[in-house]
């Protein structure tokens, strides 16, 4: 039992304990869940600081505070031994994320507050899904990670589909299934894996994600071994394996065009939920993407990399170009979220240091900012119950600091220098011009295709800034909208001031960031490189 | 002709210690018949208890069994093997399941012609599904089967006062004695091809030494029996209209035990007729069935036609390990067999518990009954996942276990039907949750406001709920719970 073990199931013991209180004691839920995630920020604050910068590996000693327990063991008879393991660990990858999931659960608890129906429930499907998303980032097994994965699933449905807006049956069917449909053909490919690696020291078939990233592990013959071609339906099956997996985690980062499932969840799903969904949901797809489809199958990555940086550059642009047209403000916000994940895509596809740091940065950076994002459209949409942008006018003068923190959370989504997302995202742009010198994988005019989408999320922002805030005040609702829309409450001025300033941190000293997770990233992107590229020429494809 | 006398009362004689779980079977369905007769007006619960008391310790009983496993016994009328023996556990614990269930069923306590029999009739019934899991003989096959379809018919026709129940039973008697007609016949043809009708590896021999054509034809028309029992295509017609007209605790044994004794049937006649091309034509069954059964489920508002067809949806899945036969593909199939028990089991005492109480059995009549039976709801959820294959749910282990007896197949002969079947299995996942997503989503992100319930004491059946439950997520998390007694 380490830290990590405790960050996972800590909120399956509060939430035994809120299963247990009567419901006389439900504003109490409120509370402990609060506390749950205010605990689990001090401890990833705990492993951020004794975590060992200069570590780093492919193997088992790239990771820290590795627990390991003998789960599922089977014999298969003719086949030999089965191993499943209790694996966590966690590297320079890793890490950040784990903080800012701890981060975005806490801003989303804080922002629970606006749920006033079925706390319970609510509350104990909340700690769940918390447990499931601390899991999916720290489990180094690959049946434990799928487990994590799915349990997200069920919370979620019932989250967006019971406290959610007018279409929140549709829009929570919708991602349950997009989800499933990706997952479930993921778990073909995970099945194929490990009849394809075997345990070096045990001799048994593994689940190990860390022996499925390493090419000797892999049986002679089998059907994802990289040393011979094996085929499946005429195409090399490693190429097959990476495309299924990479499709299961598009549709959660989302790339277009597998992004349809989230305009409705995001808008139909009530703040909180916004949050982890912008905030969390988005990263894990981005992070199963580096970590277990580039990690096991570098030579299809490397092989694929142009199309994975075309589609990063078809989301920035598509998405820019969707949120441009949008009048719901909370639709405007998903679209964007759309076009700044494809920032992350662009990075990874770059295979240089740079791009794929300023990829990670980008997800901890839009997260910190989408939760911003969402939260600011719940208070307006929580005081009267609309959020559609010609709706409202001269917000700035009616709610000065409201503006305020929406102009912080614009601008530093537009890329404004000084914050997170600049620096996210001129390392992701950095890392693409330069991949066409490093390793000639990409294109010069993706990266100029890229800041294309800056300038226009730049129009939409601002654009949007315009219509809303400025000008004379003027409301669809009138005077009593005038009344409702007092400015900003102190619970509200507790989740959005720090989170400015955490933008604003790591804008202005990005080496937090870069400092800590540089040599993870420096070996992961230089080993995935180079096993890639001789796994390709066995390939030959 | 002395000596073989001898000799044969020695040999049978020898074979009734492992036959004593049957015999005591037989010895109880006799005592529940006389106990009906005697003390059946003065107590109403008495036969009940004692067929719950007794198959319990038969049940008992039976894990005992485990040092006799793998032999053959009645001059091999009937073989022990493991997966026979860990069958015949399994119908035990759903059996004690179903006498549970039934005791809380309104249309089988209210019975005009009371419910002693229905008992009997259930011990009667495992007697069967045990003969059926052991045979080793043509001749017993067709007995076994034949006394579970003929208990089956009465289970299902019980109530036959109601005009669909009736009309089920009808349907169902049709069907199955087309079904055992067809079996028969093929049977005789085999006899005539091989001149033995036990299944051993005799027969295997000169099966394989006969023309291929006329082989596959006797197969094809033996499968036809165990087909019914499984519910495969093109044997699958029965199922919807059988299940909607029957009551639940019927429903909650035909959808789940028979199927189970129809698997182990089919993987003795596949071991005796080793070198026939099984996985082809079980893979193409597989799809068809699995498909089939998936995309009708997709349409239904009933709730018991919709696990009908579902029940057809998980034939194909099991089809899918048959399919494998491998050692794994055993080991695949029996760890779903009993998820698959534990979960149908448990769905079908929750529908009867509220259709029970809301008199309806449409999925829309469910409208925000989350919200006054917390514990049920959340309990019915957790059994689809399993059902659909979530983790962390038992019927993802299965699943999972499965597609790897199927890659197994795929890796040792390369035959591209295994690796259809895998796609074909993901594809029917995601229409699973389709229509499975149905019921939480009246369940709980519906609201009706209007709704009344009468609580009454459903402890009981509550208490089986909860257990079920329980089980299938412990068996989900440690699957070696079951998967060990395959080991050694």
């Amino acid at each position: 039992m380490n830290w990590l073990s405790i960050i996972i199931f800590l909120p399956v013991a509060f939430l035994v304990l809120i299963l247990l209180l009567p419901e006389r004691f439900r504003e109490w839920y409120r509370y402990i869940t609060l506390g749950t995630a205010l605990l689990q920020t001090g401890i990833a604050f705990v492993i951020y600081a004794g975590f060992n910068r200069s570590q780093s590996g492919m193997g088992i000693d790239g990771y820290q505070l590795v627990e390991k327990l003998p789960w599922i063991h089977l014999e298969l008879g003719s086949l030999g031994r089965l191993e499943i393991d209790y694996f966590l660990g966690v590297d320079g990858l890793s890490v950040p994320l784990l903080i800012l999931s701890a981060l975005v659960m806490t801003a989303a608890a804080i922002s629970s507050w606006e749920i006033k129906k079925n706390l319970k429930g609510y509350f104990a499907l909340f700690l769940l899904m918390d447990a499931a998303i601390m899991g999916v980032f720290c489990a180094l097994d690959f049946f434990l990670f799928y487990v994590f994965y799915e349990l997200m699933l069920l919370p979620l449905y019932f989250l967006i589909g019971m406290w959610g807006g007018p279409r929140r049956e549709y829009a929570a069917l919708k991602f349950f299934l997009y989800t499933l449909f990706g997952s479930v053909f993921m778990l073909l490919v995970i099945v194929g894996l490990y009849f394809s690696v075997k345990d070096p020291v045990t001799g048994a078939y593994t689940f190990n994600m860390l022996h499925m990233m390493n090419p000797a592990n892999f049986v002679d013959g089998a059907v994802f071994s990289p040393a011979v071609v094996e085929t499946i339906f005429g195409v090399p099956a490693r190429l097959l394996g990476f495309a299924v997996i990479f499709v299961a985690f598009a549709i959660k980062v989302p790339v277009v065009p597998l992004h349809t499932w989230l305009p409705d969840a995001h808008v139909e799903a009530p703040t909180p939920i916004s949050i982890i969904l912008a905030g969390l949901l988005l990263k894990i797809g981005g992070y199963g993407i580096l970590r277990i489809c580039f990690g096991i199958f570098p030579d299809a990555a490397v092989h694929f990399s142009w199309f994975i940086g075309m589609l990063g550059v078809i989301s920035i642009l598509y998405g820019a170009l969707n949120a441009l047209a949008m009048k719901d403000l909370k639709k405007m916000i998903a679209y964007s979220s759309v076009s700044h994940m494809g920032f992350v895509l662009l990075g990874f596809a770059s295979f240089t240091v740079e791009g794929t740091s300023g990829a990670v940065m980008q997800m901890v950076s839009h997260g910190i900012l989408s939760t911003m994002l969402f939260f600011l459209v719940g208070v307006i949409y929580n005081r009267v119950h609309d959020r559609f942008i010609p709706n409202f006018r001269g917000l700035a003068g009616h709610m000065p600091h409201y503006a305020a923190f929406v102009m912080v959370a614009f601008f530093a989504s537009l890329g404004l220098p000084g914050f997170s997302a600049f620096i996210a995202e001129a390392f992701t742009l950095i890392g693409t011009f330069n991949s066409a010198s490093v390793n000639a994988l990409l294109p010069r005019w993706m990266a100029i295709a890229g800041s294309l989408g800056i300038l226009m999320s730049a129009a939409y922002f601002l654009w949007t800034l315009q219509r809303m805030f400025f000008g004379t005040t003027r409301f669809k609702g009138g005077e009593s909208w005038s009344k409702q829309l007092s400015d900003l409450r102190p619970i509200e001025w507790a989740l959005l001031l720090p989170m400015a300033l955490l933008s604003l941190v790591l804008g202005v000293f990005p080496s937090l960031f870069f400092n800590f997770s540089n040599a993870t990233i420096a070996t992961l992107v230089q080993e995935l490189y180079k096993t890639g590229m001789q796994q390709l020429n066995i390939l030959q494809y | 002709m002395l000596p073989h006398i001898s000799k044969n009362v020695e040999e049978v004689l020898g074979s009734l210690g492992f036959f004593l779980p049957e015999l005591l079977l037989g010895a109880l369905f006799l005592l529940l018949i006389l106990a009906d007769l005697l003390l059946g007006r003065r107590y109403k619960n008495g036969s009940p208890i004692i067929a719950f008391a007794g198959v319990l310790i038969i049940t008992l009983i039976t894990c005992f069994q485990f040092e006799d496993a793998g032999k053959v016994f009645f001059g091999g009328m009937l073989h022990l093997s493991v997966f026979a023996l860990l069958l015949k556990i399994l119908f035990g614990v759903g059996m004690l399941l179903v006498i549970t269930f039934a005791v809380r069923d309104f249309r089988i306590r209210h019975n005009e012609k009371g419910w002693g029999d229905f008992f009997s009739l259930l011990v009667a019934v495992l007697l069967g599904l045990n003969l059926m899991a052991m045979s080793s003989n043509l001749l017993m096959v067709f007995l076994s089967i034949e006394m579970v379809s003929i208990c089956s018919y009465i289970l299902v026709g019980y109530t036959t006062r109601e005009r669909l129940a009736a009309e089920s039973s009808m349907k169902y008697v049709l069907f199955g004695a087309v079904c055992s007609a067809v079996m028969l016949y093929g049977i005789s043809l085999l006899y005539g091809l091989t001149g033995t009708l036990q299944l051993n590896s005799e027969f295997t021999t000169r099966l394989a030494a006969t023309d291929a054509l006329a082989a596959g034809l006797a197969l094809f028309t033996t499968l036809a029996g165990f087909g019914f029992k499984l519910s495969m295509f093109p044997f699958h017609f029965w199922v919807a209209d059988v299940y909607e007209g029957s009551t639940n605790s019927v429903l909650a044994f035909l959808s789940t035990l028979p199927k189970a004794a129809g698997v182990g049937v089919l993987v003795q006649f596949m071991h005796a007729t080793y070198g026939f091309d099984w996985a082809t034509w079980l893979a193409v069954f597989s799809i068809i069935t699995m498909t089939i059964g998936n995309f009708q489920a997709l349409w239904q508002d009933n709730l018991k036609r919709m696990l009908a067809y579902s029940s057809i949806g998980h034939s194909g899945f099991l089809l899918m390990g048959l399919a494998a036969f491998s050692q794994t593909g055993e080991m695949a199939v029996y760890y779903y067999l009993v998820i698959y028990t534990l979960t149908n089991i448990g769905a079908f005492v929750i529908i009867g518990m509220l259709a029970n109480i809301l008199h309806s059995e449409n999925v829309n009549s469910y409208k925000g009954l989350g919200f006054k039976m917390p514990v049920v709801s959340v309990c019915f959820v957790i059994l689809l996942m399993s059902l659909i294959g979530i983790p962390p749910a038992g019927g993802f282990v299965a699943k999972l276990l499965l597609f790897s007896a199927a890659l197994e197949g795929y890796g040792s002969d390369g035959n591209i039907l295994f690796l259809l079947m895998m796609i074909a299995g993901a594809i029917n996942t995601v229409v699973a949750l389709f229509y499975y997503l149905k019921i939480p989503l009246n369940l709980f992100l519906r609201k009706n406001e209007g709704m009344v319930i009468v609580a009454r004491g459903h402890l009981l059946l509550k208490a089986v709920i909860v257990t079920l439950t329980a089980l299938t997520v412990l068996l989900g998390i440690f699957p070696e719970l079951v998967m060990r007694y395959f080991e050694g």
